[in-house]
């Protein structure tokens, strides 16, 4: 579950620069919702707010029981590498690592070992249908492939919340409507909840809640 | 994937870059390790090696090329001495030991010292010990004193001269009254007093001159043909002493005294040092051949060969680099006739005298007088070498500090690589923030990486800097008389490779600290 009241957050480099209001929201467990926004509406924003990467300026963000920004930047990343899945909009996978490397490295991160980081990070990527590419290099993965090992570096922690970032933004529509539904999957095999950032409307239909910023700050139950 | 897992990465990742950046680094630690091989050779090969010795006299000219040449067997020798001061100085009182040393030839690369079984003195440093003790095989060659003096008047000395010299020196009686050298050395049982008898032969002598051979007896029980030739030896000396007080420069009579010296013979005998031993295989029993110049120049044109009979322990000195042979068959050579006088005179001459004061005030005194003397250089061999060090010294700073430049360079050259690759890295640094890395494991990740790159450079430096010690040691042999062992492990290569690692890891946290304080946000924006 996730409660963010009333952010809001500074942008540009210098201090006392303009500051955007987010708004409030509160996501339930296991909940699905995308987000939509013009251009610099702040929806990336958000997400980098709900996932502890930037401070608000006001307002503050829990997840269950934690308030996140209560908590010292060491625990918060701890708590983002156990608890948050992220997925960019284009893959970024760490260049000169395996598909199986980068995913075990989310894992090591969240605390695993390296046999238990390894072995997960095989699960997830065989239910991606990548078992095959376990050691290919980023560079040899197609785009899509890559977007799918993205997804699995995710999700490997069963994080409690996903984060998405526009995932299919560099996708084909074939190709964009097989990662949703593989996200889709995942997502409620996990039991996690999913907050997906889009401006594409065929992405954004396959959600019954949309929350627009170009219509203002967030209200709670929009 | 661990931390360190991920630095690895890295390093495969920027291959080439980390590959020169290790070079440079690599190049900087390779100077200082040779510098610090080569300084320890040095100490080993002129500090330890000068212990020991005490005076060098020689022909005017550098008392540092003097020593160089007489103790560390470099370089060329300054020119010839008046052979007369070693007579002199073996009578001196303040004088234990004296001895001679001709030079100028060698035997396939290492070079031929003449000298007198005065060598084999307990004295004489290197080897440690006395007469046979100083040997790993064999026993001493046989110095003729008496076959000397005949060689040296065939080749026109006037011998007589030169003892008159020595006498109006007030240096001792003339050579026909002088004591072998090894007399000399026997510092416990030869009193100062028969050291400065004068005039005719003396009781003191003849008993000298007994227990010497009563010594090499010992030393040669099996030798039947030796002790034989010594008691011959006897027989002669006193005939000389007789001829030489009715027939001063008498050049007819001479030639009678010729004949009856005749019955002396050349010992064509060589010791050889350890290594010559080693290197070129030789044996006791082998037979050699020198040939002229120090550098192996053409053979001599005479019919002898020298027969090695001894072969000296090891020393770790450039003792072990010398073949030596006896004075008296060093100017039977008919090549080095020509040059046995001192130009333009018939004085014999050598190439310096090693000497041994007694302890005390001697060497003072010695000195003092000595270098009274135009015709000869006194070379105190401690205050030459400090000198010597001193220069080297200055030399070997200035490497030094060129060097840890170079080094200085290279962790430069690590800190500008980290730096700039951390503008391609800031996406990749924001990536591992949002998926849960730590700051502290992005700024260790880089500092890890500065210091495994430093770490595999001076590794790999350390190894170059063997390698060009093992390159250069025959130039360094050929140029300082010391041959470098590119295997020797100085204690300070291990402090050097550490205080370049801990170097390379403070260079490493400026581009770290970039890492560190990589904006996240800014740096996950997709690029196009």
């Amino acid at each position: 579950m996730i409660r963010a009241d009333d952010l809001e957050v500074a942008f540009g480099r210098q201090a006392g620069s303009e500051t955007l209001a987010l708004g409030s929201l509160h996501l339930a467990a296991g909940e699905r919702a995308c987000v939509v926004g013009g251009s610099g509406s702040g929806k990336t924003t958000l997400l980098h707010v709900l996932a502890g990467i930037v401070s608000p300026t006001q307002g503050r963000v829990r997840h269950g029981e934690t308030d996140l920004f209560a908590l010292k930047e060491a625990a918060r990343d701890r708590f983002r590498a156990e608890k948050i899945g992220y997925v960019f909009q284009t893959a970024q996978l760490l260049q000169g690592l395996s598909a199986m490397e980068n995913v075990a490295l989310a894992a090591s991160l969240a605390g695993l070992g390296r046999a238990d980081a390894r072995s997960k990070a095989e699960a997830i990527l065989k239910r991606v249908e990548l078992g095959h590419r376990l050691d290919a290099r980023p560079g040899t993965l197609s785009v899509g492939e890559q977007q799918r090992v993205g997804i699995a570096r995710a999700l490997v922690t069963k994080p409690a919340v996903v984060l998405a970032d526009e995932p299919t933004a560099s996708l084909d529509e074939r190709r964009s409507a097989e990662v949703l539904d593989l996200l889709d999957e995942v997502v409620a095999e996990a039991g996690a909840t999913l907050l997906l950032v889009t401006h594409e409307p065929r992405v954004r239909d396959r959600f019954e809640r949309v929350l627009d910023l170009d219509d203002g700050p967030l209200e709670v139950d929009s | 994937m661990s931390l360190f897992g991920l630095v690895l990465r890295n390093l495969r990742l920027r291959g080439l870059s980390s590959t020169l950046t290790a070079l440079s680094v690599a190049l900087g630690t390779m100077l200082v390790t040779a510098i610090l091989i080569l300084q320890g050779a040095l100490d080993r090969h002129y500090d330890a090696p000068g212990r020991g010795y005490q005076i060098v006299v020689g022909a005017p000219g550098s008392a540092l090329q003097l020593v160089l040449n007489a103790v560390y067997h470099v370089d060329d020798a300054p020119g010839l001495m008046p052979m007369r001061v070693w007579w002199e100085l073996e009578e001196d009182d303040s004088v234990a030991l004296a001895v001679p040393y001709a030079v100028g030839d060698s035997f396939r690369g290492f070079r031929v010292v003449a000298t007198t079984d005065a060598f084999f003195a307990g004295r004489s440093p290197h080897p440690e010990g006395e007469g046979a003790e100083k040997l790993a095989e064999g026993r001493p060659f046989r110095f003729d004193r008496e076959r000397l003096e005949d060689v040296l008047r065939e080749l026109g000395a006037e011998l007589e001269s030169a003892s008159a010299a020595a006498s109006a020196s007030g240096g001792g009686p003339g050579l026909a009254q002088s004591h072998g050298a090894t007399e000399g050395a026997e510092e416990e049982e030869f009193g100062p007093e028969s050291e400065f008898e004068s005039g005719s032969e003396s009781a003191a002598h003849h008993d000298d001159e007994a227990e010497h051979h009563d010594d090499e007896d010992e030393h040669h029980d099996d030798e039947d043909e030796l002790d034989g030739d010594e008691d011959e030896h006897h027989d002669d000396e006193d005939e000389l002493d007789e001829d030489e007080d009715e027939h001063d420069h008498d050049e007819d009579e001479h030639v009678d005294d010729e004949d009856e010296h005749h019955e002396h013979e050349t010992h064509y005998e060589a010791v050889v040092g350890a290594e010559v031993a080693r290197t070129l295989g030789v044996r006791v029993g082998d037979r050699i051949e020198p040939t002229h110049g120090v550098e192996g120049g053409r053979a001599h044109d005479h019919e002898h060969l020298w027969e090695v009979v001894g072969i000296l322990k090891p020393t770790d000195t450039p003792v072990d680099r010398l073949v030596l042979i006896p004075l008296d068959s060093f100017f039977s050579i008919e090549d080095h006739r020509g040059g046995a006088l001192l130009p333009g005179t018939t004085e014999p001459g050598l190439s310096a005298v090693l000497v041994f004061p007694r302890p005390g005030v001697h060497k003072v005194m010695l000195l003092s007088r000595l270098n009274r003397r135009p015709e000869i250089q006194v070379a105190d061999v401690h205050e030459e070498i400090g000198h010597l060090f001193d220069i080297v010294g200055s030399v070997d700073v200035l490497f030094l500090l060129v060097s840890i430049l170079v080094i200085v360079v290279g962790l430069l050259s690590v800190l500008i690589a980290l730096y700039n690759s951390m503008n391609e890295r800031r996406r990749e640094v924001a990536i591992l923030r949002a998926i849960g890395a730590p700051r502290r494991w992005v700024l260790g990740s880089v500092v890890i990486e500065a210091a495994l790159i430093t770490a595999i450079g001076a590794g790999l430096g350390v190894l170059m800097g063997h390698a060009l010690v093992a390159l250069a040691a025959g130039r360094v042999e050929s140029a300082a008389g010391f041959r470098p062992n590119a295997l020797d492990v100085v204690p300070t290569e291990g402090l050097v490779v550490l205080l370049v690692v801990l170097a390379g890891a403070l260079a490493g946290l400026w581009p770290a600290w970039k890492a560190y304080a990589t904006d996240v946000a800014e740096n996950l924006r997709p690029t196009s």
